[in-house]
C-alpha cells in the first residue's frame, strides 16, 4: 500500500505539470501517454527533493515533496486549461489491425520475460546493490552520516556519480518505513515499461498508432534493455529521460507551445542528474538544437528556445553543480580519471599524444565498436542490420519532421564522438577492455534511437487517400 | 515487399523473444551472489555501530564470482567497511572531513579465506570479540 503511495504522489506531481505543457488529450491513447512522461517527471522531481533534504536537513523529508505538490498544485491549478493535443488521423486498416495481433503478444512475452527476471533478481545486478542501492542505503540509514557514501573508503562504488537514482530508492524506503527490495523493483518497472510506452506514444502522435506499436515492439524484444531493467541498473531511467527529452523537442517542433521546452529541459536536467553520460547527452544536446534552429530559424527563435530550455533544465543543473562540489568524491586510484595526471610519470598531454600515436588503439577502438554494435542488443540478428534492412524496404517519409531528426541525429552523432574521443585519448586502460562499456552506452541511446527510426520510415501500411499524420516543421 | 519486409522484422523478433523466455528463467550462479553473502552478514550489524568504519579480511573474488567485500558494505552500509590492507586509502580518505582511524579498532575477519586466518596469527593485538557464524568473527583491538 505505502509502495503505491509512495508512486502517487510523484505522479500527480508530474501529470499536473505534463498535463499542462502537453495540453488536455486527443484520445485515450494520449492519456495513457501522459503517464510515463508524468511518472518519470514526478520521481525524478521528488528524488531531486529528497537529495534536497538530505543536504539541509540530514534525512529524508517528506516534507519537502509535498511543499512542491503544493506549490504546483497553486501555480497550475487555477490556469486555464490548455488547449488539445492534436494526435494522428490514423485510420485503422484491416492490414494494421491484424499486425496488432503479434505485435501485442510479443510485447507480452516480453513483459513476461522482464518480471520473471525482475521477481528473481531481489537486489539486481551488480552495478545496482554496488552503487545505486547501496548508496540508497546511506542516505536511508545514515541520519547525519548519509554523506560518508562519498568518501575514498568505498572507491569502487564511484562516490563521484550523480545520485538521483539512489535519492529515489532511498525516498521510496523512507514512504514505506523500511527497505523494501520492492522500492528499486517497482522503479525499474517503471522506467523500464515506462521507456515502451513513451516511445508507443512519442512516435504514435507524430507517425500513427502501427507506428508507434512497431517501434514500442523492437524495443521491449531487446533483451539486452529488458535484461539491465530487471538488474535495476541506471541505463534504463537514463534512456527514458533521453526518450522524453526528445519527445517533448518532437512535440514543440509540431505544435510550437514553449512549455514543452521547458518540460523537454525539466527531464534533460534529470538525465544529467542520473549519470554522467546524462549530461554529455544534454551537452551535445543543446549544441546540436542550436546549431540547427541558428542555421534553419534565426537568432530570436533560437533565444526563445534556449531560454524556455534553461528555465527547465537549470534547477537539475544547479543541484547537480552542488552535488560535485560540495559532496562528489574523486578516489585516489581512480586511474581514469582527470584527478590523477599529477601522480603520473608523464603529463596529461603527453598521455594524450601517445595515445594518438598508438595504432594498436585504434585497431582495438573500431574492432570494439564494430563488435557492440553488432551484439550489444542480443537479437537473434543484430538489430542494426535488421533495422537498416527494414528501413531501406520501406523507405524515408515525406512527412518526417525534418527538425526534431536533424537535432537528433546531430546529438547522437556528437555523443558518439565525445564517448570515442574519451576512449581513444583520454583513457589508461586497455581499450579492448574500457569500451567493454560501449554497450552500456548504445542501450541508453537505444529508445531514443528507435525514436529517430520509426519517425524516419514510411509506415507500412500507408494509404494514399488515407495519408499519414500531418508532419512537423 | 515492403510486407515482406515487415513480416521478416516481426519473424526475427518472435525468434529473439522465445530466445529470451527461455534465457531469462534461469539465472546465473553469480546474478544471485549479492542475496547470498548478504544474507550471510546480515547478523553482523546485531554487533556493529551505526556508522563509522570497520576493517575486513576475507575472501574478496568467490568462486560465483562476486566480491565479498563490496556485498559486506552494502549489507553494512553506513558503516563504512575498509580492507586490512588499504591503509592508502584510509590516509586519503583523512583529507576529508569525517574521522578514520591510522589504526581500525574493529576488524571483521572471515575465515574462508586462509589469508584471514594467517592475518589473525600475525597480529595479536586483535582479540574475538564475537563468533556470528561458523568462520565469521570480530576481533577488536586489544592494544
Amino acid at each position: 500500500m505505502n509502495v503505491a503511495l509512495s508512486f502517487l504522489l510523484p505522479l500527480v506531481i508530474g501529470y499536473v505539470l505534463v498535463h499542462h505543457a502537453l495540453g488536455r488529450s486527443g484520445g485515450w491513447h494520449s492519456s495513457l501517454g501522459k503517464l510515463p512522461l508524468a511518472l518519470g517527471l514526478g520521481l525524478g522531481l521528488t528524488g531531486a527533493c529528497a537529495f534536497i533534504s538530505l543536504a539541509l536537513v540530514d534525512h529524508i523529508s517528506v516534507g519537502f515533496e509535498c511543499a512542491l505538490l503544493i506549490g504546483v498544485l497553486w501555480c497550475f491549478g487555477r490556469r486555464p486549461p490548455p488547449p488539445v493535443l492534436s494526435a494522428d488521423s490514423e485510420r485503422w486498416t484491416p492490414a494494421s489491425r491484424v499486425l496488432v495481433v503479434p505485435l501485442g503478444l510479443l510485447l507480452v512475452a516480453s513483459g513476461i520475460a522482464f518480471f520473471i527476471q525482475s521477481g528473481q533478481l531481489n537486489h539486481g545486478g551488480w552495478d545496482a546493490w554496488d552503487f545505486w542501492n547501496m548508496r540508497a542505503r546511506f542516505f536511508a540509514r545514515g541520519g547525519e552520516h548519509w554523506n560518508n557514501t562519498f568518501s575514498q573508503i568505498p572507491w569502487w562504488t564511484h562516490p563521484e556519480y550523480p545520485v538521483l537514482l539512489p535519492a529515489m530508492v532511498a525516498r521510496g524506503f523512507v514512504w514505506v518505513g523500511r527497505e523494501l527490495v520492492g522500492v528499486p523493483r517497482a522503479l525499474a518497472w517503471v522506467y523500464t515499461v515506462g521507456s515502451v510506452a513513451l516511445l508507443y506514444f512519442g512516435v504514435s502522435l507524430t507517425r500513427g498508432r502501427t507506428q508507434g506499436l512497431l517501434a514500442a515492439t523492437v524495443l521491449a524484444v531487446t533483451p539486452y534493455f529488458l535484461h539491465h531493467g530487471a538488474e535495476q541498473y541506471a541505463d534504463n531511467p537514463l534512456g527514458f529521460y533521453f526518450l522524453a527529452t526528445l519527445v517533448c523537442l518532437g512535440l514543440y517542433d509540431r505544435d510550437g507551445r514553449r512549455s514543452l521546452l521547458v518540460l523537454a529541459g525539466a527531464f534533460a536536467g534529470l538525465a544529467a542528474f542520473t549519470k554522467h553520460e546524462g549530461l554529455m547527452f544534454v551537452t551535445c544536446l543543446a549544441l546540436a538544437r542550436s546549431v540547427v534552429v541558428l542555421r534553419a530559424q534565426g537568432r530570436s527563435e533560437w533565444r526563445r528556445q534556449a531560454s524556455a530550455f534553461l528555465l527547465g533544465a537549470s534547477p537539475l543543473l544547479a543541484l547537480l553543480t552542488l552535488f560535485k562540489l560540495r559532496y562528489a568524491v574523486m578516489p585516489d586510484n581512480a586511474e581514469f580519471y582527470a584527478a590523477r595526471w599529477q601522480h603520473w610519470d608523464h603529463s596529461f598531454t603527453d598521455h594524450v599524444l601517445m595515445n594518438l600515436r598508438s595504432g594498436e588503439r585504434y585497431v582495438g577502438f573500431f574492432e570494439s565498436w564494430w563488435h557492440n554494435l553488432t551484439h550489444f542488443d542480443e537479437w537473434l540478428l543484430p538489430l542494426v542490420f535488421v533495422l537498416s534492412v527494414y528501413a531501406i524496404v520501406q523507405g524515408v517519409s515525406a512527412l518526417r519532421p525534418r527538425t526534431t531528426l536533424r537535432t537528433l541525429a546531430v546529438t547522437l552523432a556528437l555523443h558518439f564522438l565525445g564517448a570515442s574521443a574519451v576512449f581513444l585519448l583520454w583513457s589508461t586502460y586497455d581499450i579492448r577492455e574500457h569500451m567493454d562499456a560501449t554497450g552500456r552506452l548504445l542501450a541508453q541511446v537505444l529508445p531514443v534511437s528507435l525514436y529517430g527510426v520509426f519517425l524516419t520510415v514510411n509506415t507500412p501500411f500507408t494509404v494514399a487517400s488515407q495519408g499519414e499524420p500531418e508532419a512537423a516543421r | 515487399m515492403r510486407l515482406l519486409a515487415l513480416v521478416a522484422l516481426v519473424a526475427v523478433a518472435v525468434q529473439t523473444s522465445r530466445q529470451t523466455l527461455r534465457a531469462f528463467s534461469v539465472l546465473e550462479p553469480h546474478e544471485r551472489c549479492a542475496e547470498r553473502i548478504a544474507a550471510r552478514y546480515e547478523p553482523l550489524r546485531d554487533y556493529l555501530p551505526r556508522h563509522g568504519i570497520v576493517g575486513y579480511i576475507g575472501p574478496e573474488l568467490t568462486e560465483d564470482v562476486c566480491n565479498a567485500k563490496f556485498v559486506l558494505q552494502y549489507t553494512l552500509a553506513p558503516l563504512l567497511v575498509s580492507h586490512v590492507w588499504e591503509r592508502p586509502h584510509r590516509l586519503a580518505a583523512r583529507r576529508t572531513d569525517f574521522v578514520v582511524p591510522d589504526e581500525l579498532p574493529v576488524v571483521i575477519v572471515d575465515t574462508q579465506d586462509p589469508e584471514a586466518v594467517k592475518w589473525l596469527e600475525h597480529n595479536p593485538q586483535y582479540a574475538v570479540l564475537v563468533r556470528v557464524a561458523p568462520e565469521l568473527f570480530i576481533v577488536g583491538r586489544t592494544r
